[in-house]
C-alpha cells in the first residue's frame, strides 16, 4: 500500500474512529441493535488498523506470492529453517568448490565433471538434514505441537530445499565448459536421494536418514565410477534407475505420512 | 473441558522420569512446581502431544492424545510456550507469528495479521513487529514466545516456565494476564517462582523425583510451611535460607530453633517443606 492511500484510509479512520461509540450510546436507546453493529464496527476497524500496522512482507515472500504460491504456504517456506542467508552462501561455496575441484587433475575436464556429479545430490541431503528436528530448527516443538499435519510440513521444506539446491546446482552447471549434457546428470540422482531420505525420515530422524543415504551415494558412486568410465556411471542405466527410486521413494514417503505425526508422540 | 492425565509413566532406559496417578485438571490455572529434573518440564510436552508416555493416556474432553485424528483435534485447541524461547532469531516478529499463525492452520493472511496484532497487543510487543527476534531482549523474547501461544485463543494453554528472564514489572504484568486468561481457559503453568505465579493459581501440582509429592490448593501448599519457617539475621546451617533484606534472611527447616518466633509460611516456603523433607 502506498503512503498517500495509507494517509487516506488513516484519515478516514480518525473521522469514523467516534462511530463506535455513536452507535453503542445510540443501542442503548434502541433495544441493543446499534450496540451490535458498534461491536461488528470495532471489530472492523480493529481489522483495518492490523492491516495498516503491518509491516511489509519480506522480498521472498513477495516473490512467492507472485509464483502463485499459496497464501497459507508461504510462512511454511520462509521459516524453513535452512533457507537461512547462511545455508545459501554455504550451497554456492560447495558447488564452486565442487566445479574447481576437478580441475587440476585432468586436462580434459572429466574429473571435474565426476567430483560435481558426485557431489551435486548431496547439496539437497545436507538442505535436509539442516531443514528439520529439534537441533536446528528452534521452532521444533512449536511445530509438533501445533495442527498443521507433519506431513505437509515435511513435504513443504523439502520441495524448498530441493528448489533452492537445484537452483545453485543449475547455475553451476552452467559455469562448467564441457561435458555437454552430463553437466545435468545429477538432477534425477538428486531427486532419487532426496526422496529415499523423505522415505527415511518417516522412520529416523532427518539428519540420520540424509546421513545415511549420504554415504550410500558415495559408495554407489566409487563402484560404479571404478568398473566404468563417466558416461557409464552417470548414463542412461544410473538415470533410469534413480527415476524409479525417486517413484517408489516418494510413494513410500506419502503412503507413511502418518508417521510423520506418530513421531512426534515418540 | 477437562484435561485427564491418567496413570502417565516415562523411563529413559531404567531411569524412572515420571510416574504419576491419575490426574484431572478442571479449568483455570494449575501450577506445577519441582526442582529442576523433577519431571515438570517432561509432563508439560506430554500435555502439548510433544512427547508420549510410556504407559498411560491423555485425554482431552474426551479426545484421546494416542489416536492420531484425535491428537490433531487436541493440537486445535492447543497453546504452548515451550521452556527453551523456540524462537529463529533470523525472523522479524511478524513473519514469526505468521509462521506460527499459518501452523495453526489460520488463514488468508489477512486473518492472521490479526490474530498477529491482536497477539502481540496483549503483550505489549505490537511496537516491535519489524524487529529481529535477535534482537530482542530476553523479557521481549519470553513475552513473544507467551504471544505465539495466545494465537487462536486456543481452550487448554501449556506453559513452560513463562516468567523466566522477565523482570518484576513483566513478570506482574504476565501473572496478571494469565490470571485473565485463566478465567475463561485451562492453563497448565510450570514455574519456579511458587510465590508470584503458583500462588495465584487453583491449583498447584508439585513434582520430586518424577513423582507426585503435592497435589492441592495454595493454601494448601503454603499451610505444608507451618512450623517450619522463621526469619534470621543470618543463613542458618541445615535450613534452606534466602535473603528478603539487609542482614535479613527467611529460612525453612524440619525443626526451627528453639525460641525462634515462627513466620506465616507462604507458597515458595511450603513447597521448600514438601521437597526438602516431604511435609504433610
Amino acid at each position: 500500500m502506498t503512503s498517500s492511500a495509507a494517509h487516506s484510509i488513516e484519515t478516514a479512520l480518525a473521522r469514523a474512529a467516534e462511530r463506535p461509540r455513536f452507535l453503542a450510546e445510540a443501542g442503548a436507546d434502541t433495544g441493543g441493535a446499534a450496540g451490535a453493529d458498534a461491536g461488528r464496527l470495532a471489530a472492523n476497524f480493529a481489522g483495518i488498523e492490523a492491516e495498516l500496522d503491518a509491516p511489509p512482507a519480506s522480498r521472498l515472500a513477495r516473490l512467492l506470492g507472485l509464483l502463485g504460491v499459496d497464501d497459507r504456504t508461504i510462512p511454511l517456506v520462509t521459516a524453513t529453517p535452512s533457507l537461512r542467508r547462511s545455508w545459501l552462501v554455504s550451497i554456492v561455496i560447495a558447488v564452486l568448490f565442487a566445479i574447481n575441484v576437478g580441475s587440476t587433475s585432468s586436462a580434459d575436464g572429466v574429473d571435474r565433471i565426476v567430483v560435481f556429479l558426485t557431489m551435486a545430490p548431496l547439496i539437497p541431503l545436507l538442505g535436509m538434514a539442516l531443514a528439520f528436528g529439534p537441533a536446528v530448527d528452534p521452532t521444533h516443538d512449536i511445530a509438533v505441537a501445533a495442527p498443521l499435519d507433519g506431513f505437509r510440513l515435511f513435504l513443504v521444506r523439502s520441495i524448498t530445499v530441493l528448489v533452492t539446491s537445484t537452483t545453485v546446482l543449475l547455475i553451476g552447471s552452467v559455469l562448467i565448459p564441457e561435458g555437454g549434457g552430463y553437466r545435468v546428470a545429477w538432477l534425477l540422482p538428486a531427486l532419487a536421494v532426496t526422496t529415499v531420505t523423505m522415505a527415511l525420515a518417516t522412520r529416523f530422524s532427518a539428519r540420520r536418514a540424509a546421513a545415511a543415504v549420504g554415504v550410500g551415494w558415495l559408495l554407489v558412486v566409487t563402484i560404479v565410477a571404478g568398473a566404468a568410465d563417466t558416461a557409464a556411471a552417470f548414463g542412461p542405466g544410473v538415470q533410469i534407475t534413480s527415476l524409479a527410486i525417486s517413484i517408489v521413494g516418494f510413494v513410500t514417503f506419502t503412503r507413511r505420512r502418518q508417521r510423520l505425526d506418530a513421531l512426534s508422540m515418540s | 473441558m477437562n484435561l485427564v492425565l491418567d496413570h502417565l509413566r516415562l523411563s529413559y532406559g531404567a531411569t524412572p522420569a515420571l510416574d504419576l496417578p491419575r490426574l484431572t485438571i478442571d479449568h483455570g490455572a494449575t501450577a506445577v512446581l519441582g526442582p529442576n529434573g523433577s519431571g515438570k518440564s517432561t509432563l508439560l510436552r506430554m500435555v502439548a502431544t510433544v512427547a508420549a508416555p510410556n504407559t498411560g493416556e491423555i485425554h482431552l474432553s474426551g479426545l484421546a492424545a494416542a489416536d492420531d485424528v484425535e491428537r490433531t483435534a487436541i493440537r486445535r485447541r492447543l497453546g504452548y510456550v515451550t521452556q527453551t524461547d523456540g524462537l529463529p532469531g533470523r525472523m522479524r516478529v511478524h513473519e514469526y507469528m505468521d509462521y506460527v499463525a499459518a501452523l495453526k492452520e489460520i488463514g488468508p493472511a489477512r486473518l492472521r495479521r490479526r490474530w498477529t496484532r491482536w497477539a502481540l497487543d496483549r503483550v505489549d510487543l505490537a511496537d516491535h513487529s519489524d524487529a529481529k527476534i535477535r534482537t530482542l531482549s530476553g523479557g521481549m523474547k519470553r513475552r513473544l514466545s507467551i504471544a505465539q501461544a495466545l494465537m487462536g485463543s486456543p481452550d487448554l494453554l501449556v506453559l513452560d516456565e513463562p516468567l523466566t528472564s522477565l523482570d518484576a514489572e513483566y513478570r506482574g504484568e504476565v501473572t496478571r494476564l494469565l490470571t485473565e486468561l485463566a478465567a475463561t481457559t485451562t492453563v497448565v503453568v510450570a514455574t519456579h517462582h511458587a510465590d508470584e505465579l503458583a500462588a495465584v493459581c487453583r491449583r498447584v501440582l508439585v513434582l520430586d523425583a518424577g513423582q507426585l509429592a503435592f497435589d492441592g490448593t495454595p493454601t494448601a501448599l503454603a499451610g505444608r510451611g507451618a512450623n517450619h519457617v522463621w526469619e534470621s539475621p543470618h543463613p542458618v546451617d541445615g535450613a534452606v535460607c534466602r535473603a528478603i533484606g539487609p542482614d535479613r534472611y527467611r529460612c525453612v527447616a524440619r525443626h526451627v530453633p528453639a525460641g525462634t518466633p515462627l513466620a506465616d509460611p507462604t507458597v515458595g516456603d511450603g513447597y521448600v517443606a514438601v521437597v526438602r523433607f516431604g511435609s504433610r
